[in-house]
Order: C-alpha cells, then sequence, then structure tokens
C-alpha cells in the first residue's frame, strides 16, 4: 500500500541524483540512435539540467504518464522526429492539445528537419523571424519547462545565431505569459486553478531570461545575457522544486477539506510544523522578497532589462510587467499563507512521511537555492556554455543574497529578548487609542515673541479659511494644492541639487 | 577609506536609526496637528508610547499560529535591515555592497507582507504599491536618465508617501509585539524619507570628514519633506485608503511615464 507512491517519489529522485552526479561532472554529451526505428536520442548540459528539474518536480506531484512520458521524450530527442512525438505526447492545455505539435511540425520544416546537427548546418538560410515566432508561440503554448527546454534548444542552439529582435520577442512573450499568469493566480478563487497558474507564471519569467540571453549574445553584450541567464536558472529552479511545496499543501488541503475553494487551505499549516515552515518559506519565495530565490530573480531581471539592447518602448513595458508581475505574486502569497496560517487548527498529522521528508527537501531547497544563487548557476554551467558560450552568470553587483541573509539572521537574534519578554500584567496597551490632546486647539508656539506669535496665528487662520480647513475634511482641491506643492519642492530641490 | 570608518559608520548608522525614526514620527505628528488647529503630542511621544508598550502585558488568542508568534519580529527585522542599507550620513558604510534600492524595496514589502499577514492578509494597495515603487528605482538605476529623473523622484514621491502614511497595522497587536510593529511604521516611514533623501542630496567629502556634514544635509531634508508630507497630510483627509490608492496609481504612471523618458534618453 505504501510501496506504490513510494517508488514514484523515489524513482524519479534516484535518476535526479544522477542526472545531478553527470552534470557537476561537466555533462559532456551523449547520443545514439535507437535501433530499427531512425529516432536519435541524447543528453547534453541543457536537457540534463530541464531533465533533472522535471524529474524534482514530478517526485513531488506526479503528473499525468503521458505528459511526463512526452517531456522526457523530449528533452532525450537528438531529432526534430523524436521532439515532436515527445511534445505530441506531453499535449499543451485542455484545448486544441495538438497546437503546439502542429507549430513546432512547422518550426522543424522550417529548420529542415533530420537531426538537431544537421538543422544547425542549415539554420543560415532559415527565416529566422518566423521561425522566432514559431517557437515563441509554442513556449507560451506550452508555458512549462518543456516550453522554455524548446526555446532554448532551437533558438539559442540549434537556430543560433538569430537577430536580437528575435531575444526581444522572446522577452515580451515571457512578459506576458507571466503577467498573465499572475493576473489569474491573483483572481483565482479555486485552489487548482490558482496552483496551476504559478509555475505557468515562472515559466514566462524563464522565457524573458531565454530571451535577454539571446538578445544579449547576438548583440555581443555580456550584461544582459548574464542577468538572462540567471533569471533563466533561478525560475526553472523555482519551478520545479520550490512551487511543489504549495502543490503538496493544496493537495492535502483538496483532500481534506471540501470543495476546491482558496478557504479549502484555512488552518492546513498549523497542523504540519515542518510544512508549515516550508511553505512559509516557499511563499517568500513566490513573493518575491529578499533573500529568496525569487528576489534574486527579479533583481537580475530588472538588471538585463535595463541593459536590453531593444526598443525602448518594449523595454519600458518588459520592465512595466516585471513590476506588475511582482505586485501581483506578492498578493498571491499573501493571500495562499493568510488562508494556510489562518482560521482554525486542522489535524492533518496522519498525512504521511513521504509529504514531511519532501516538505523537508523542497523547504531547504528554497532557503538555500535564496541564499545561494550560484548552486543554479553550477548546476546549470553546462547549459550555459553551450547556448551563451564562455559567458557566465553576473555574480550580483549590487545585491550579495548571503549578506542579506546574515543580516537578516543578526537582527533578528537581536529581537529574540523582545521576543520573549513577559511584560506586567494589566490593560492592553493598543495601537487605536486616541491621544486625547489631538482634540485641543493650540495657537504658535509660547516661546515665540507675542507680536511674531499674533502674526503666525493670523496668517493660520487666513490660510485655513481659504484652503478650506476650516472643516475636519478638507476639499479635494485643498488636499491637490498641498499634494502639489510637495511635489514643487522636490522637483525644484532635485534641479538645485 | 578604512575599515574601521567602515565599520564605525556601519555602528553610527544602525544606533542613529531607531531615535531618528521615532524622532521623525514624532515630528509628523506635531507637524500636522499644528497645521490643523491643535496642540499636538510633542516630539518625544513616540518613545514613550514604545516604552509603555514594552512594559504592558502581551495578550495573543488561542489560536495564535507561527505567523503571530514571529510575524512581529520578522517585520521588524526586515524594515530595520532595510533601514541598514539606505545610506544616512555616509555612502561607505560596512553594508553599502550588500544592497540596493531594489534590494531595500524588497525588504521593505517582505515587512509589508508580514504586517498584513497579521491582520487578516488583505493589503489593498499591495497591487499598486510594489509596480510604483520598483518602477521609480528602476529609473533611478538607469545608466543616464536625467530628464526622467524628476518624472521618477515625483514618482518615488508619490509612492513612498503613500506607502509610508499608511495605517499602522497593529490592530490585533500588543505588548512588545505591539511595540516592535510601531517602531517598524515609524523605520519604514524613515527608509522611503531617506530614499527620497538619497536622490536629493548633493556630494559631500569622503571618510569620517563628510560624516558631520553628510548627517547635516539628510537631516534637513528629512525635516524639509517631513514637514511638507505633514501639510499634505493635513490637507488630505486623515488615512483615506481611497487617497492612497489614487497617490498609488498616479505613481505607477509617472514611474511608467519615467520609464520611458529615460529609456529613450539612454538609446539615443
Amino acid at each position: 500500500m505504501f510501496a506504490g507512491p513510494a517508488l514514484g517519489v523515489l524513482a524519479p529522485l534516484a535518476v535526479a541524483v544522477g542526472l545531478l552526479a553527470w552534470l557537476l561532472f561537466g555533462a559532456p554529451a551523449v547520443a545514439m540512435a535507437l535501433p530499427g526505428s531512425g529516432l536519435v536520442v541524447g543528453l547534453d548540459g541543457v536537457s540534463g539540467y530541464f531533465l533533472l528539474l522535471v524529474l524534482v518536480e514530478q517526485a513531488a506531484c506526479a503528473r499525468r504518464p503521458g505528459v511526463i512520458a512526452g517531456t522526457v521524450l523530449a528533452m532525450l530527442a537528438g531529432d526534430g522526429m523524436t521532439l515532436l512525438a515527445g511534445v505530441a505526447l506531453a499535449g499543451g492545455g485542455r484545448r486544441l492539445p495538438g497546437l503546439p505539435a502542429g507549430l513546432l511540425l512547422a518550426a522543424l520544416a522550417l529548420l529542415g528537419g533530420g537531426t538537431f546537427d544537421a538543422m544547425r548546418l542549415a539554420a543560415e538560410t532559415v527565416p529566422a523571424g518566423a521561425l522566432a515566432g514559431l517557437v515563441i508561440a509554442v513556449a507560451v503554448r506550452l508555458a512549462s519547462p518543456l516550453g522554455t527546454y524548446l526555446a532554448v534548444r532551437l533558438l539559442l542552439d540549434v537556430a543560433s545565431p538569430l537577430p536580437a529582435s528575435a531575444g526581444t520577442g522572446l522577452v515580451l512573450a515571457g512578459a506576458a505569459l507571466a503577467l498573465g499568469c499572475a493576473v489569474t493566480a491573483w483572481r483565482a478563487r479555486h485552489l487548482p486553478r490558482l496552483l496551476d497558474a504559478l509555475p505557468r507564471c515562472f515559466s514566462g519569467f524563464a522565457l524573458m531570461g531565454a530571451g535577454m540571453v539571446l538578445a544579449g549574445t547576438t548583440s555581443d553584450l555580456p550584461a544582459p545575457a548574464a542577468a538572462g541567464l540567471a533569471v533563466l536558472f533561478l525560475a526553472s529552479l523555482i519551478t520545479a522544486m520550490v512551487l511543489p511545496v504549495w502543490r503538496i499543501v493544496g493537495t492535502i488541503a483538496l483532500r481534506q477539506g471540501e470543495g476546491a475553494d482558496r478557504g479549502a487551505l484555512s488552518g492546513v499549516l498549523r497542523g504540519l510544523p515542518l510544512g508549515g515552515l516550508s511553505a512559509l518559506l516557499a511563499g517568500l519565495t513566490l513573493a518575491l522578497v529578499p533573500p529568496g530565490a525569487g528576489f534574486a530573480m527579479l533583481w537580475q531581471g530588472f538588471a538585463g532589462v535595463r541593459t536590453l539592447p531593444a526598443n525602448p518602448l518594449a523595454t519600458a513595458a518588459a520592465a512595466l510587467a516585471l513590476a506588475l508581475t511582482a505586485g501581483l505574486l506578492a498578493q498571491t502569497a499573501l493571500r495562499l499563507l493568510a488562508a494556510g496560517f489562518g482560521g482554525v487548527r486542522r489535524a492533518v498529522a496522519d498525512e504521511g512521511q513521504m509529504e514531511g521528508a519532501l516538505f523537508a527537501l523542497f523547504g531547504c531547497t528554497a532557503l538555500f537555492a535564496g541564499l545561494f544563487p550560484g548552486l543554479a548557476f553550477m548546476l546549470g554551467a553546462p547549459a550555459a556554455a553551450i547556448v551563451a558560450g564562455t559567458i557566465l552568470p553576473a555574480g550580483g553587483q549590487g545585491y550579495m543574497p548571503w549578506g542579506v541573509g546574515a543580516l537578516l539572521a543578526g537582527l533578528a537574534a537581536i529581537m529574540v529578548p523582545l521576543l520573549r519578554r513577559r511584560g506586567v500584567e494589566g490593560h492592553r496597551v493598543i495601537a487605536e487609542a486616541a491621544p486625547g490632546f489631538d482634540a485641543a486647539r493650540a495657537g504658535p508656539d509660547r516661546l515665540l515673541p507675542r507680536p511674531l506669535r499674533r502674526g503666525l496665528r493670523r496668517a493660520g487662520a487666513i490660510a485655513r479659511r481659504a484652503a478650506g480647513w476650516q472643516t475636519a475634511a478638507p476639499t479635494p482641491s485643498a488636499a491637490m494644492a498641498g499634494a502639489f506643492a510637495l511635489f514643487v519642492l522636490l522637483l525644484l530641490g532635485q534641479a538645485l541639487s | 577609506m578604512t575599515l574601521l570608518q567602515a565599520w564605525g559608520a556601519t555602528i553610527l548608522h544602525l544606533l542613529l536609526l531607531a531615535p531618528a525614526a521615532l524622532l521623525v514620527a514624532g515630528l509628523g505628528e506635531v507637524a500636522r496637528a499644528r497645521l490643523r488647529g491643535m496642540r499636538g503630542p510633542g516630539l518625544l511621544m513616540p518613545f514613550r508610547t514604545i516604552a509603555a508598550c514594552v512594559g504592558r502585558q502581551r495578550v495573543r488568542g488561542p489560536e495564535t499560529s507561527l505567523v503571530t508568534v514571529i510575524g512581529p519580529a520578522l517585520v521588524l527585522t526586515t524594515t530595520f535591515a532595510a533601514a541598514a542599507l539606505v545610506p544616512v550620513f555616509s555612502r561607505e558604510t560596512a553594508l553599502a555592497g550588500i544592497g540596493d534600492a531594489l534590494t531595500v524595496a524588497g525588504l521593505l514589502t517582505f515587512g509589508r507582507l508580514m504586517a498584513a499577514l497579521l491582520e487578516g492578509g488583505e493589503d489593498g494597495t499591495a497591487v499598486f504599491a510594489e509596480p510604483a515603487v520598483l518602477l521609480a528605482i528602476f529609473v533611478r538605476m538607469l545608466p543616464s536618465a536625467s530628464a526622467a529623473a524628476p518624472i521618477g523622484l515625483a514618482a518615488l514621491v508619490l509612492g513612498a508617501l503613500a506607502l509610508a502614511t499608511g495605517p499602522l497595522p497593529a490592530r490585533r497587536a500588543s505588548g512588545s509585539d505591539l511595540a516592535m510593529l510601531m517602531l517598524a511604521a515609524a523605520l519604514r516611514r524613515l527608509v522611503f524619507l531617506s530614499l527620497i533623501a538619497d536622490c536629493l542630496r548633493p556630494e559631500v567629502a569622503e571618510g569620517a570628514a563628510g560624516w558631520l556634514p553628510g548627517l547635516g544635509i539628510w537631516a534637513g531634508i528629512i525635516i524639509a519633506i517631513t514637514l511638507a508630507s505633514a501639510a499634505a497630510e493635513a490637507a488630505l483627509p486623515p488615512r483615506q485608503p481611497r487617497r492612497r490608492r489614487e497617490a498609488l496609481a498616479a505613481g505607477l504612471v509617472l514611474a511608467v511615464l519615467a520609464a520611458l523618458v529615460g529609456l529613450a534618453e539612454a538609446v539615443a
């Protein structure tokens, strides 16, 4: 009874450990033709990195066998036919599941088909705009690690070098996907819809990263390329190893709760000591706040957008999408955490040891990936060498995650005495206690000379009368006048400085 | 600058933060009350309130969660960390390389999220708040954006003031929890004002010789902005959520405009 679920978790994890070791040893490329079929399969740094993440995600939240088999097949593909078969098997959404495969077929037809090596030779004569448009459409439609892998494999590896405008298009498509899914997650009342939108949102971030790498490498600009690699690796890592925490919590809530409403989470995290901490860390990563991996990704995203060789309108749109997505994700994380930690405590202790172990694994990942994003770069180094040559991810000049973590830990240690403090018994001091002195009217200070005091009092009365401040709630015009005066003052200060 | 000077500046900076934040809060209250024709609470009132809260009993409900227990401390920790990263009298502290303005904005968001969690999980301004401040900071970080700087600054001012003048998220707290949240609110306001002051302040001499002039300039700008914002707050109906949302939306529009102007300038 226990063996089935355990095997479903341990088997992908065991393969993932093997892949991890292979990546750490430099990921030497391997390829072979399947006897009798003419199909070619292989493994290199790019496919190894994405396959590792897909397997880890699979251990946490099992997908349908067809989807996972198709995803693995597509990532192991060494030629167009195998890639197409994998994408067709994985499908792409409930409506028109064959659309991604159809679009991919058109893209592969432009590249001439055959093995990836043959496509690389034919790539110079391919109409770049049409190819980029088709691949971007497939990636956005899939909105999953497989979609990101396809964009990276076809645009950054097989068809490289494409013009920088293809990179800009990929950045904008990724930004639109991230923003759209963030809006969906923010508006979703039903838990499955919300939890489904989050990985798609981070896939959007990953596509943005891939676009920055493409634009940077084509224009020979290391800054956007390095930032793009960081965004790509961190967004993929969050999708695979941080968001599954909330999928596990959601599964538990749906199993125990009634209905699929967001309120089904109510009180679940109170019954999960380890899970509560893990979910808090994952929630803070999702909210894109430091020192989580989400913030490291956002920081690199802004760094990449700032240096992107693109039209100002496109760059501003990408920056706006990043900022809006950050705001929406913060609000979504807040709602998830409030639902999980709010309400009445639910007894969920009998949920099994497997979830507890996974909580510990993913919670630690959420913390370490944020504090040491270099770990993600280390795993992605073979992939970076393939898609961006010798450019390495930036170390994060201007943001040191472990430094921020150490600062927070040090300050938190100082707060411990305040947390432990037990005050004297007595009435509660609450924030709403209105001070009595606010009701008392007062003139200018008594220390001022009498003529000046009189003058100030008169001036104040005239100003209050003119601005309509006699009433408790001033008119909007007075409010606008005050605000306008403030801005003029600040703009003058800026001009003078 | 030597290592000793950098750490000296850091320690002074950290020691200065809490008293300065409470003094600025007190000054704002006094100025606002006087502008409304009232006596006002006095400059040192925030110190007394916090001391009183620390000495009182902490009351928690029977159904407290992990967030309720560690929430106030996390709010204060993250806000203090943000305040530690914003330059006050010297830009050459030992913490200078740890985080930039985006990090400060992220840490403030962290604190605000935890505060909103303590209140039940809804914060109507969050959707506009982060984008407005993040975009304004993005404009400030552009390599050459002289024409966009005033618009970006105005966006930052709108966003920052609307965020800093929000209601105190401590309706359910008491005792030392309430003290921590009140101190965090004062620090949050100081951080936003310091971010604005950092945009406005002229360059001063490096090293220990520049500390005193730097402190004077910072204090002058902070006092001026506090008085100006008190005037604006006195004019506005007190703590009305709709006004805050309007200000944040206007800030977001200005930030987008500033980003466009700044990026066009960078390309040109």
